[in-house]
C-alpha cells in the first residue's frame, strides 16, 4: 500500500522522494492511517490514507479549516484517489505535546490558554460574518438516531430535547469536533496549532469544542497526581474565558454538558468499542451528578 | 445502528495490515517461513489461497530459486533452527536462502522481537533483534532497500511504526515520552526522557518489522 501511496504523492507534487527521506506510520483504530514523510526528523508532509473509506468529505473539511484558521491548522495540500485508494494531504507541522503540565505554564512567554481564547473567539466572528442563522438540524436526527440504543435512553432523550430547544436560539458555529489535548501542539515559538480536523463542521452547536477541551484538561489532571487542583482550577478558568469569547452565556454551556458528551459519542462511532465505553463512563458520570429536578 | 463500517479498531486488523504495507496487493506468490502461531491467526484472509507455509528454511534448498513475489519471516529473523535439528547455518546463510526464493524485485518482510533476558538469548539472537543488527544481516545477505521500524507499543496491538536509527525516530519517542508523562513515576519519565533525548528511543520498543527487496 505504501507504494501506491509514495506514487500519488510523486504525481501530486506534495514532497521530494528523490532526496532521503524519512516515513513514520500510525495506524488509528478507524478506517485510515497516517504517515509524516520527513527529513532530518523535521517538516515534510502529513498523509491520511486509506482503501476502506473515502476521504473526499474529509478533504473538504481539512481545506475550509486551513483557510478558516490559517494560523491554527495545517496547510491542506490535496486529495487524490487512485481507487480503492484514496490520500489526503496537508503541511506537517514540528511542534512540542500538549499536557496538562504545558497548560498551566508558559511557553516561550506565551499562556497556552490565550492561544485557545483565541480560536474561540475566530470562530465567534466567522460566525457573525456567515450569517447563516441558526444551528443546522441535518446532523441532530442522526445524533438522535444513533443515541436511541443507549443504554440510559430516556436520560439521553432527555438531554437531547434540551439541546434540541437551545439549537432554535444559539447561532451556528462550525466546531473542530475532536478538540482534545492530543490534538494540540506548541510550534516554534510557542504558536499553538490544532491538528485533525477531519470532523471540522459536521456539527455547529457553539460550546462542544469547549467541551472536549474542557474534558481532556481534567481527564489528564486527574491522573496526574502533583496538577490536578490547579488543572481543575485552570479547566474552570478555561470554561469561563472560553464561553466569553464564544459569547455563549455559562449557565447554558453548562446546561448542555450532557449533551455535548452525547455529540462527542456520535462523533467517535467509527472508532471502536474502547472509546465508546470510555465515552459512555463520562456520559454515566454527567448523568450522575446531573440535579434530579432537571 | 446498522453494520459497523469496516476499519482496523481490532489490533488483529492493525497486525494483518502491518505485513501488507510494503506490498502493491497484487502479489500471487507468497512464502511464510517459521510462523510460531498458525498463520489463520495473523495472515490476512485474502492472501491464505496463495501463501505456503513451510516451518525452516531447512526446506528451501530443495525449491526452486525465484518462485515467490513475497516471502514473509515471522519473528524468526537469525533465531531459527534448521529443520530435523542439528547446528543449522547461520543467519546469514539462511537468509541468503531466503533471498534465492525471491523472485528478482520480490518483496521480504517480517518481524523480530527483542527476547527476555531469562531466555538466555544466543549473541546472534540479540544481534537479528536489534534495529542495526537486523538492517546489517539483511544487507549482508544482499537485500536492498532495508527498512526496518520499531513497532509502538507491541506487534500485537500496533499503533505506529517509527522508523529505527534516524531523526524522525527521536523526535517520535521525545513526544511520545511526554505525552505518555501522566502514566509514569518521575524516575521513570526522566530516564525515558533521557534516553529518547539521547537517541534511544528505540531502545524502550521490543518489537521490529522490517521489509526489504531482492535486487532485479
Amino acid at each position: 500500500m505504501l507504494i501506491r501511496v509514495l506514487q500519488i504523492v510523486r504525481e501530486q507534487g506534495w514532497f521530494d522522494l528523490s532526496q532521503p527521506f524519512e516515513k513514520t506510520i500510525h495506524f488509528t483504530r478507524g478506517p485510515a492511517l497516517w504517515m509524516r514523510l520527513s527529513r532530518q526528523g523535521r517538516g515534510g508532509v502529513h498523509l491520511k490514507f486509506s482503501e476502506l473509506t473515502p476521504l473526499a468529505d474529509e478533504a473538504r473539511r481539512t481545506q475550509r479549516a486551513s483557510l478558516d484558521f490559517p494560523a491554527l491548522a495545517p496547510r491542506h495540500l490535496g486529495h487524490a484517489v487512485r481507487a480503492p485508494l484514496e490520500v489526503l494531504a496537508s503541511q506537517a507541522l514540528d511542534f512540542q505535546a500538549v499536557g496538562a503540565a504545558t497548560w498551566l505554564g508558559r511557553v516561550h512567554g506565551v499562556r497556552l490558554v490565550d492561544g485557545v481564547t483565541g480560536y474561540f473567539a475566530r470562530m465567534a466572528q466567522l460566525s457573525a460574518a456567515r450569517t447563516t442563522g441558526q444551528c443546522r438540524p441535518e446532523w441532530f436526527e442522526a445524533l438522535r438516531e444513533f443515541n436511541a440504543s443507549h443504554p440510559r435512553a430516556r436520560e439521553v432523550e432527555r438531554e437531547l430535547d434540551r439541546l434540541a430547544q437551545a439549537l432554535e436560539t444559539l447561532p451556528a458555529m462550525a466546531q473542530h469536533g475532536d478538540l482534545v489535548l492530543n490534538n494540540l501542539g506548541l510550534a516554534e515559538g510557542g504558536r499553538l496549532v490544532v491538528f485533525d480536523w477531519e470532523d471540522y463542521g459536521r456539527v455547529d452547536v457553539p460550546g462542544l469544542d469547549l467541551f472536549t477541551l474542557q474534558w481532556s484538561l481534567e481527564q489528564e489532571a486527574s491522573s496526574h497526581d502533583g496538577l490536578r487542583d490547579s488543572a481543575h482550577r485552570a479547566a474552570r478558568a478555561l470554561v469561563s474565558v472560553g464561553c466569553d469569547a464564544l459569547m455563549l452565556p455559562e449557565p447554558v454551556y453548562r446546561d448542555l454538558a450532557v449533551a455535548y458528551a452525547l455529540v462527542f459519542r456520535w462523533l467517535k462511532r467509527p472508532y471502536g468499542v474502547p472509546i465508546q465505553q470510555r465515552v459512555d463512563r463520562w456520559i454515566d458520570s454527567l448523568l450522575e451528578t446531573r440535579p434530579s429536578s432537571s | 445502528m446498522g453494520v459497523p463500517a469496516p476499519s482496523y479498531a481490532s489490533a488483529a486488523s492493525r497486525r494483518q495490515l502491518l505485513l501488507t504495507l510494503a506490498l502493491t496487493g497484487d502479489e500471487r506468490r507468497i512464502l511464510v517461513i517459521g510462523a510460531d502461531e498458525p498463520a489463520d491467526g495473523w495472515l490476512p484472509p485474502a492472501w491464505r489461497q496463495r501463501t505456503e507455509v513451510c516451518t525452516s528454511t531447512g526446506w528451501l534448498s530443495q525449491r526452486e530459486e525465484g518462485g515467490f513475489e513475497v516471502v514473509i519471516l515471522p519473528g524468526s529473523l537469525g533465531a531459527r533452527p534448521q529443520a530435523g535439528g542439528g547446528r543449522g547455518s547461520s543467519p546469514t546463510m539462511q537468509l541468503d536462502l531466503v533471498r534465492r526464493m525471491l523472485a528478482p524485485g520480490g518483496v521480504l518482510t517480517g518481524h523480530v522481537s527483542r527476547p527476555a533476558w531469562r531466555a538466555r538469548p544466543s549473541l546472534s539472537t540479540l544481534a537479528a533483534s536489534s534495529a542495526g543488527g537486523c538492517r546489517r544481516l539483511l544487507e549482508r545477505a544482499g537485500f536492498v532497500d532495508v527498512e526496518c521500524y520499531h513497532v509502538e507499543p507491541r506487534l500485537a496491538d500496533p499503533m505506529a511504526l517509527v522508523p529505527a536509527g534516524t531523526p524522525a525516530a527521536r523526535q517520535h519517542f521525545i513526544r511520545a515520552v511526554e505525552r505518555d508523562r501522566p502514566q509514569c513515576s518521575l524516575p521513570g519519565y526522566l530516564v525515558r526522557a533521557a534516553l529518547a533525548r539521547c537517541g534511544g528511543g528505540g531502545l524502550m520498543q521490543r518489537d521490529l518489522v522490517f521489509w526489504a527487496r531482492r535486487p532485479c
